[in-house]
């Protein structure tokens, strides 16, 4: 069916490189279950932005292939309802200038990650340092979510669905992996950012940042894989930049 | 050789055959005994502590693994907690551990911090176990078994390599160590069972001899190379001392050094046994020995006492006392073989009885003839030389003297003339009174029998002579001699009978011995012509002779 749907499609896309893409998505279909999609962008008809003393960046993150966690067979979870999917592999975009530094900005507005379907929900986020995140539990069972990570330690224990959850502040960049103890398969990524500058990507990676001041920055992302990659950036007043990001 | 030393040796053979035959066989079946209880030994003790072992094993190892694969500890390892050893700890605080070190994601390890068994020397464990087990990154737990010294002390641990990761991410090695007891030696039976760990080139355990130690820590020097779990054999001490020894792998399929349990008998107690017992069969054999000789000389004296007995009478028999008789005694062969010599005996003694009664009554060239059948009882014309023979004055000679002093004289007179005749082949033929008749040339002729005759003659008158030497009265005899042919053969009754000769020249001899004067032997003409010149003749005057119508020459021998 996937073969079917692919080979209609490239009948319908005249241009080359998007042949050829097909030709490695075939080849590579059975193996990952998130397919890997790279589309060009055809930002036909663009909108520039009225203002002009700031500029924009779009384009399009190649994930790359994430293998899924490996249930070991010792790992066994009894849950009152079934394990829902976790949320699709997203990277973390964000730019970090050249020269100069933040605008001081307020912290963003309380940040949520939920615990739903025995999965934290987004499995990856950023905030800018100094923000305050919670972890609603909104399952019907315990969650204890803990990070031992050297950007900031918390353990927030047990506790159950409409409990209070403390508010975790940031103040420090870097990564925090963020795990249940009851459920050791669910993880989730936080980003804590210096910059205002970020977003998360799409599904299909794609990603935009806009009100960005005119400058040189080095646009950085966190891929799936948990490597993060940099690339150097140049925003125009006014203008949208088209960028792309290779795995 | 003697009946009775061959008697004696070949039961002392036999005793001492069956004695060593014994002692073979008694220690060959008490060393497969032995063999077969130490065998059962080693396995029940070996495989009751497998069983408990494996059940430890499992437990730990499911332990380990739950440990090991806490969300908590893998999210402090990951993130190079310098808090990690006191997360472990909290993570471990429901495990069962002596010790736990913590090891990153290369295999170095991390520093311990109190509460993760610091007085275990962790050099020690490193050196005792390759760092290749400890970096166990393909999510397997390695298990085995390390003796680590605490406070001077040789203490086995069995020692668990496991590692952190969650789904297949790994972030580092959780080693484990948890106390184990040492194998102890069970008594069983009066051989007492010594056991011992070896692992990674030490012994805990039983108190072993130095050489066994020193051969199942280097691994080396044992005679079972066979290859497999358990290893069954038998090791000498210097000083002669004999280990049976069995040792199964604990843990195979393990990056772990080879960790063995060892059980292992003395057979000393065994060999003592062994020994006393062959010096008790080796006394039951030299007792026996004593009184199977004992049994073989009084048996063989049983036996041979007979048998000399029945020798010395046979031998008293062949010269000639057929009286010996044996008693019947003993078991029944040989009183069976009693009867019949004695039976022998008797039915010898009649026949010499008869066969000197026949002497006695004939001549024993008669009698010999009679017995060997030469004489033909049918009669015979014979060339025959008659001698008569008789005392002169025997009337007077027997006057006065009562019989038994006549009968004494005449029967020494009589057996010193038959002598002479016998001597000379001639056969007495009867005695008649004082009278003797002898013949020569019946029933055999020796081809000079006249000579012989007249010679036989000569010599009874000088044999009569030397007699009268000794004899009060001197007696005197008168010989005649005649030959010609005369009829002989057996003359009588149908059952009894005699051999003797009949004719005129036996009354011719008769007259010419009562013509004799004593001390004179006359011939007649035929004897003259028959013996040769060597005899010297004088011719008497012609005999007038009753019976003989013509005077008969006879002539009178000269001495």
């Amino acid at each position: 069916m996937p073969n079917n749907a692919a080979r209609s499609s490239r009948c319908c896309l005249p241009d080359g490189r998007i042949r050829t893409l097909l030709f490695r998505m075939e080849q590579t279909w059975r193996r990952y279950p998130v397919m890997l999609v790279v589309l060009l962008s055809f930002a036909g008809g663009q909108a520039w932005s009225a203002d002009t003393a700031a500029g924009s960046i779009q384009g399009t993150v190649s994930l790359g292939a994430v293998m899924p966690l490996q249930a070991g067979t010792q790992y066994r979870t009894r849950t009152r309802s079934p394990i829902l999917p976790p949320d699709t592999a997203r990277a973390v975009v964000w730019l970090e200038p050249v020269d100069g530094g933040y605008p001081a900005a307020a912290p963003d507005s309380e940040v949520s990650i939920a615990q739903q379907g025995y999965q934290f929900r987004p499995g990856i986020s950023a905030v800018r340092v100094g923000s305050a995140v919670r972890f609603p539990n909104q399952d019907d069972e315990f969650h204890s979510v803990f990070s031992y990570s050297q950007t900031r330690r918390f353990d927030l224990g047990r506790y159950r669905r409409g409990e209070e959850s403390p508010a975790v502040v940031f103040d420090k960049p870097g990564v925090v992996k963020i795990y249940c103890e009851i459920h050791k398969h669910m993880r989730s990524i936080l980003l804590v950012l210096d910059s205002p500058w970020f977003t998360v990507s799409g599904a299909e990676g794609d990603f935009r940042i806009d009100n960005v001041p005119p400058g040189r920055y080095v646009l950085k992302t966190f891929l799936p894989s948990e490597k993060t990659v940099e690339q150097q950036a140049e925003i125009r007043g006014g203008d949208v930049l088209q960028q792309d990001v290779g795995a | 050789m003697t009946f009775r030393s061959r008697l004696f040796l070949g039961m002392l053979a036999v005793v001492v055959l069956t004695t060593a035959a014994s002692l073979l066989l008694a220690q060959r079946q008490n060393q497969s005994t032995y063999a077969a209880l130490a065998d059962q030994l080693f396995s029940l003790q070996s495989s009751s502590f497998r069983d408990l072992q494996a059940v430890a094993d499992r437990t730990a190892i499911e332990e380990v693994t739950r440990l090991a694969t806490s969300v908590r500890l893998f999210a402090a390892m990951e993130e190079n907690d310098p808090a990690i050893y006191r997360i472990a700890a909290d993570e471990l605080r429901q495990g069962n551990y002596a010790f736990f070190r913590m090891l990153d994601r290369s295999g170095a390890m991390l520093p311990p911090v109190d509460g993760a068994g610091g007085m275990i020397d962790m050099e020690t464990v490193a050196s005792q176990v390759p760092s290749a087990a400890l970096a166990a990154s393909d999510g397997s737990v390695q298990l085995g078994f390390v003796v680590l010294q605490q406070s001077g002390r040789d203490l086995p641990f069995r020692i668990l390599a496991a590692s952190i990761n969650s789904f297949g991410v790994h972030v580092g090695t959780l080693v484990l160590g948890q106390s184990v007891r040492a194998p102890a030696g069970s008594d069983a039976t009066d051989a007492t069972l010594h056991s011992a760990l070896v692992a990674g080139g030490r012994l805990v355990g039983s108190a072993l001899p130095a050489s066994l130690v020193e051969g199942l820590v280097n691994n080396a020097g044992l005679d079972d190379a066979r290859p497999g779990m358990d290893r069954t054999g038998s090791h000498d001490t210097p000083e002669g001392e004999t280990w049976l020894y069995r040792r199964s792998l604990l843990n195979p399929d393990s990056l772990f050094p080879e960790a063995w349990l060892v059980s292992a008998i003395s057979t000393a107690s065994f060999d003592a046994e062994q020994r006393a017992l062959a010096w008790r069969i080796t006394l039951t054999g030299v007792v026996a020995a004593l009184l199977a000789g004992l049994f073989a000389l009084g048996f063989a004296r049983y036996l041979a006492e007979p048998v000399a007995r029945l020798v010395k009478a046979t031998r008293a028999i062949r010269a000639g006392d057929y009286a010996q008789r044996l008693p019947v005694t003993g078991t029944r062969e040989m009183s069976q073989l009693a009867e019949s010599f004695n039976d022998m005996a008797a039915g010898l003694e009649l026949k010499e009885r008869y066969h000197s009664v026949l002497q006695q009554v004939t001549d024993p060239q008669v009698a010999e003839g009679l017995i060997a059948g030469h004489v033909k009882l049918g009669g015979e014309l014979r060339d025959v030389t008659v001698m008569f023979c008789d005392i002169r004055g025997y009337t007077a000679l027997s006057v006065g003297r009562n019989p038994e002093e006549i009968i004494e004289l005449l029967n020494h007179h009589m057996s010193a003339m038959t002598a002479v005749v016998q001597a000379h082949r001639g056969v007495i033929n009867q005695f008649a009174g004082d009278a003797i008749m002898a013949l020569f040339g019946a029933p055999r002729s020796y081809g000079d029998d006249a000579e012989r005759a007249v010679r036989c003659a000569l010599a009874m008158l000088v044999e009569r002579e030397r007699l009268n030497a000794f004899v009060h009265e001197p007696i005197r005899v008168g010989i005649g001699l005649a030959a010609g042919e005369m009829v002989a053969g057996c003359i009588g009754a149908e059952n009894r009978n005699d051999y003797t000769v009949v004719g005129e020249r036996v009354n011719l001899a008769a007259r010419l011995c009562s013509t004799a004067k004593g001390g004179e032997v006359l011939i007649d003409g035929a004897t003259r012509e028959r013996i040769g010149a060597d005899v010297p003749t004088e011719a008497i005057p012609p005999l007038t002779l009753k019976g003989f119508s013509e005077p008969m020459p006879a002539f009178r021998v000269v001495r």
